[in-house]
């Protein structure tokens, strides 16, 4: 047993059967990242969620076409991305005066560098920096669906990053169904999204829009509506500062579909939570007061047809 | 002796200049994420920072192993050192303790700092953080072995520093496909040739323990511990000993 193969050969034995106990246990166990299978979580862990939001800001920035301020700008027009706002999946947080963050040109050279680069604000699904250009002389025409979809991949490789990112999942299903027309893949990324973040109610709000405006199935959209509900008073009725924008938007579709149905008392009652949360209490007050004078018609006509 | 020259001139180097920069580098910005009153940001910005410990330890670390004995051959100072009373099997053995010591000094000045990053941050365990110390030594011990005897089959030293890595990112970054590929082999003729083969190969996965200092993962029972670091200085014994028998049969000069 001198010689130092047969050495090597009795030590690689003692590894290998080591390695037989450990890896299955290690590799496929709990509590070890190889579990996940993600090659970005196993590389950077939680870090690789810094990446995930800048390939989300990225997204944005495209959807500006590379009109977006830099770290050195003032940026109180893009406090919250653009087209996440757009798409509902988070509240709108900008400045509207603020997203001509350039000013005006100090001098002229500046204003003749930026005929070299983008400098005005536009976004992809409005014709982006190229309708802009033609506003003198064509008019504005909406963008293709074409132009849109430069989001994607980007949108995309954010959710791969950080699965848990729920505003990914549901900002790019908007853009998905809503211009270009790909339901089946934007409720198969939403079923995704869901299946990472099984409490999530934005998500499920986003598949409650897709049964009611795409699938035209009300009862379904109610039914994952009410889910959602359910979700955000498990998840964040308890929480000092709640989303009361994500709720908003909870209730405002139930209560539209309820009208909708005319179950008045229902869409009352769903309107009446929504006025705690609405920066316009006063317009769903009256919105109220309409439903309970239609409620009132519809109760005394039913009164009235049931007389003999 | 040779260990000792091994180390000295890792520090004497950019090695040494290189890990202190990264040190500075990760208390820096732990310091300034702990500083930035961002408490969600502080474990995902300590998880960057041991990544990028991990990426840039393991290079050092392979660099210097890979080296060692093709410098030796074309300085010609390998058949001074054996000209003196020493065999070849001592001298094999002293790179490999060297690199490990230098490895261990590496990852001393690196976890001090990032320790105390963390310790600001109020991030983590110290018993998960001596885990995955431990660990990562044992790693790059295991990576160091390999470099070794593979610069014993004369490979050029960027060649057997791509091997390494590539054979390492596999393991830690594509375990479990890994795993799952040669499961799906399960009874078949293949399975035992396959798994022969995936059991064979250097499991860097074992000793990757970055969640327990991040405090991100439960602590690891001792005896799981105690079986990877086994399983590291077994296999990384395994790897010495082959070279060594190479190292025994092959003249001293390359010419």
């Amino acid at each position: 047993m001198r010689h130092p193969l047969l050495q090597s050969l009795a030590l690689a034995l003692v590894a290998f059967a080591i390695s037989t106990t450990l890896v299955p246990a290690v590799v496929t166990g709990t509590g070890n990242r190889a579990r996940s299978g993600n090659v970005f979580a196993l590389a950077l862990g939680e870090g690789r969620k810094i990446l995930a939001y800048e390939f989300f800001v990225k997204a944005d920035a495209y959807f500006h076409s590379g009109y977006y301020p830099s770290v050195f700008d003032q940026a109180d027009g893009f406090k919250s991305p653009h087209m996440a706002a757009d798409a509902g999946a988070i509240a709108d947080e900008n400045d509207e005066h603020g997203e001509e963050f350039e000013g005006e040109p100090r001098d002229l050279i500046e204003r003749i560098g930026r005929h070299f680069r983008p400098a005005s604000h536009t976004h992809l699904d409005e014709g982006g920096a190229a309708a802009a250009d033609d506003e003198h002389g064509h008019g504005l025409e909406l963008g293709s669906s074409g132009e849109v979809r430069e989001i994607l991949p980007w949108l995309r490789l954010s959710a791969i990053l950080d699965p848990s990112r729920e505003e990914t999942y549901t900002t790019t299903a908007y853009w998905l169904r809503a211009r270009m027309n790909r339901v089946d893949e934007a409720e198969k990324f939403l079923r995704e999204g869901l299946r990472h973040n099984p409490q999530s109610y934005t998500i499920l709000f986003e598949l409650g829009r897709i049964a009611d405006e795409n699938r035209k199935d009300p009862g379904q959209a109610q039914r994952i509506w009410e889910l959602a509900l359910r979700r955000w008073t498990e998840t964040e009725s308890r929480k000092q500062q709640p989303d009361r924008f994500g709720l908003g938007q909870i209730v405002m579709g139930l209560g539209a579909l309820a009208e909708r149905a005319n179950r008045h008392g229902e869409a009352i009652h769903y309107f009446t939570i929504l006025k705690t949360v609405s920066p316009n209490p006063e317009a769903i007050q009256s919105r109220i007061d309409e439903l309970r004078t239609k409620s009132v018609v519809t109760t005394s006509e039913a009164n009235g047809s049931s007389l003999p | 002796m040779v260990a000792g020259i091994v180390f000295r001139e890792a520090l004497r180097k950019q090695e040494g200049v290189a890990v202190i920069f990264i040190a500075a580098v990760v208390l820096c910005v732990l310091l300034a994420t702990s500083a930035g009153g961002r408490p969600e940001m502080t474990r995902v910005v300590a998880e960057l920072c041991l990544a990028l410990i991990w990426a840039v330890t393991t290079a050092l670390s392979l660099f210097l192993a890979a080296r060692q004995l093709p410098d030796g051959q074309r300085k010609r100072t390998l058949p001074l050192l054996l000209a003196k009373p020493i065999c070849r099997s001592e001298y094999l053995w002293g790179l490999a303790i060297g690199c490990a010591l230098a490895n261990a000094a590496a990852l001393g000045v690196c976890y001090s700092t990032f320790g105390l990053g963390l310790l600001t941050c109020g991030v983590g365990s110290g018993l998960g953080f001596a885990q995955g110390l431990i660990l990562h030594w044992c790693a790059l011990t295991l990576f160091s072995c390999l470099a070794v005897s593979l610069s014993v089959w004369r490979l050029p030293g960027a060649l057997n520093v791509g091997l390494c890595l590539l054979v390492g990112l596999l393991m830690l970054l594509a375990a479990r496909p890994l795993h799952q590929g040669v499961g799906a082999f399960s009874g078949s003729l293949l399975e035992t040739p396959l798994a022969g083969i995936y059991y064979l190969l250097p499991h860097f996965e074992l000793l990757d323990a970055r969640d327990l200092v991040t405090g991100n993962g439960a602590m690891m029972p001792l005896g799981i511990v105690v079986a990877s670091i086994a399983y590291a200085l077994s296999a990384s014994a395994s790897l010495l000993k082959l070279a060594e028998w190479r190292f025994n049969l092959q003249p001293l000069s390359s010419d």
